[in-house]
């Protein structure tokens, strides 16, 4: 009897994941890349507060990070080319490749099963065994490649900066070489892309030219559409000391928010036609326009000198209803899946700022060594991240 | 890598002085001043090389920091290269400082590399260029 109920606890203990103590879930959980210390801050939204680091990340500037199916473990993709795997509950890196020399971003796969590496240096996209890390595809693209999307169906789209093209890469019969789709002429200097959370429209941003391009993918083949070709174009350029992202550009009640480029504008586009319906006059050069999730209001923040703000507009009228200051650089702003609040990393005062995303009131603030990216972990279920 | 637009160094030089201290909005506004502004600023040229006004230790601080951060947003926070190429000391070698400051605070025309001059004086950039040519950043 004594014996079998040791046996029990040996067992059970066994089946604990090493180092997390107690048994938890890990949907109110997220990671905050601190950019200059190559760590992560593993933060508890529930609790409004950081439960511990992972460290040992490498040169994490501009490091973005996707999650595995599971919401336990993630990669994060540095800018040194390394491919790390981290395990949330324990804290831990549980592998970690240099797989190219300068690195962008990447994305998983619908099934979770690949993870695809974009590079700047080599350039093109490696795609990895999301379990054991092993290359399982090199595709060079003869580019730097941006904006990398895991598109539904075992499928990944990319832009290529040099060579103003998208590339469809689709795993669908298997982990080694994709049957790959290129659509040339895309635009010239694609600087970033994003896909709806549909998954059926790919929207890459130009740097080379005026205006934007959408590739409906629900299209056999899929179909190229060139939109805004005028924007900006009676208007000098202003400089832009930080390139737009494109994420969180907003699919809010059939129309688009896009951040312009080079004016300090946000652009109202109709989904449907891809005509513009509208712009809206903002302090700076626009870097992130994030939806809050309920899809009301664009939450938008800066490239210097203005990244010490953030402006709110009303996705009804299209006014700036609000200009806040959490204070200098703040990088970027992640809502809680169901919209309650918004966290805001505050680089140059190394600090997360968490705000009521109704009523913008500070809830409260956590330390961070110069945090940049922001992710919850409801990003594994969410397309196009 | 030449300058962009195939302008002479010192001709640059004095449009360069034009603007300086401007914002960038006020900047804008004021280029119409250039011509009456052009026989002062070209005397001032002559007399005052990039680096003339010291910079503080607490604007280097700032400076440091805008390298690290805002050049490292395309750059790299290592300086190793991004969608900006690498502007470490061993990719900077042998060029010289006053063409990397008019770089900085001028851009590349054609490329995604902004001008800095509504966010830099001359003297700062000059700074910057040494800096970056020294290459004993973190």
């Amino acid at each position: 009897m004594i014996l079998r109920a040791l046996a029990a606890a040996l067992l059970l203990a066994m089946a604990l994941p090493s180092g997390a103590e107690e048994l938890r879930g890990t949907g109110d959980l997220g990671l905050v890349v601190e950019r200059e210390a190559g760590s992560l801050l593993v933060v508890d939204r529930s609790e409004r507060a950081a439960l511990g680091r992972i460290e040992g990340l490498g040169d994490l500037s501009h490091a973005s990070l996707v999650y595995a199916p599971d919401e336990r473990f993630a990669y994060v993709f540095g800018r040194d080319g390394g491919l790390t795997k981290v395990d949330i509950l324990t804290r831990s890196v549980v592998k970690r490749v240099v797989q190219g020399g300068n690195s962008i971003g990447g994305a998983i796969s619908d099934d979770g099963r690949l993870v695809a590496v974009s590079n700047y240096e080599p350039g093109g996209v490696k795609v990895f065994d999301a379990e054991t890390l092993d290359l399982v595809a090199d595709i060079p693209m003869n580019s730097k490649t941006v904006g990398i999307a895991d598109v539904p169906g075992r499928r990944f789209a990319v832009a290529t900066w040099d060579t103003g093209e998208v590339w469809l890469l689709d795993f669908s019969a298997g982990d080694t070489d994709p049957a790959i789709t290129r659509l040339e002429g895309i635009g010239a200097n694609p600087y970033d892309a994003l896909l709806t959370g549909d998954g059926r429209t790919y929207i890459v941003g130009l740097f080379g030219e005026k205006g934007l391009t959408a590739i409906d993918l629900w299209k056999d083949p899929p179909e190229v559409t060139h939109f805004l070709p005028d924007y900006g174009k009676d208007q000098p350029d202003l400089p832009v000391y930080k390139m737009p992202h494109l994420q969180g550009w907003t699919l809010a009640d059939g129309v688009f928010a896009l951040p312009a480029v080079g004016l300090h504008q946000l652009l109202w586009v109709d989904a449907g036609n891809l005509h513009e319906i509208g712009r809206t006059d903002l302090l700076g050069q626009p870097v992130f326009a994030v939806a809050r999730p309920d899809k009301r209001e664009i939450w938008v923040n800066f490239a210097p000198p203005d990244n010490g703000s953030v402006q709110v507009v009303d996705a009804l009228t299209h006014e700036v209803t609000d200009t806040l200051t959490p204070g200098k650089g703040v990088l970027h702003m992640e809502f809680a899946p169901r919209g309650t609040e918004v966290w805001l990393s505050v680089r140059d005062e190394n600090r997360i700022e968490i705000r009521d995303a109704h009523t913008r009131e500070v809830l409260g603030e956590i330390p961070a060594q110069a945090p940049s990216g922001i992710f919850f972990t409801d990003r594994a279920h969410r397309t196009g991240l | 890598m030449g300058l962009p637009d195939g302008m002479s160094t010192r001709a640059r030089y004095f449009r360069n002085r034009l603007n300086t201290g401007a914002t960038f909005r006020t900047g804008l506004r004021r280029a119409g001043l250039a011509g009456a502004a052009l026989a002062l600023a070209a005397l001032s040229a002559l007399v005052a090389p990039l680096a003339a006004q010291a910079i503080t230790d607490s604007r280097a601080d700032e400076l440091r920091h805008l390298v690290r951060q805002d050049c490292g947003s395309c750059h790299g926070l290592r300086l190793t290269g991004g969608l900006g190429a690498p502007i470490t000391a061993e990719a900077l070698e042998g060029r010289d400082p006053d063409d990397l400051a008019l770089l900085i605070l001028d851009g590349m025309p054609g490329t995604a590399m902004p001008g800095w001059r509504p966010l830099l004086e001359e003297n700062e950039a000059r700074w910057i260029a040494e800096y970056l040519l020294k290459g004993d950043q973190p």
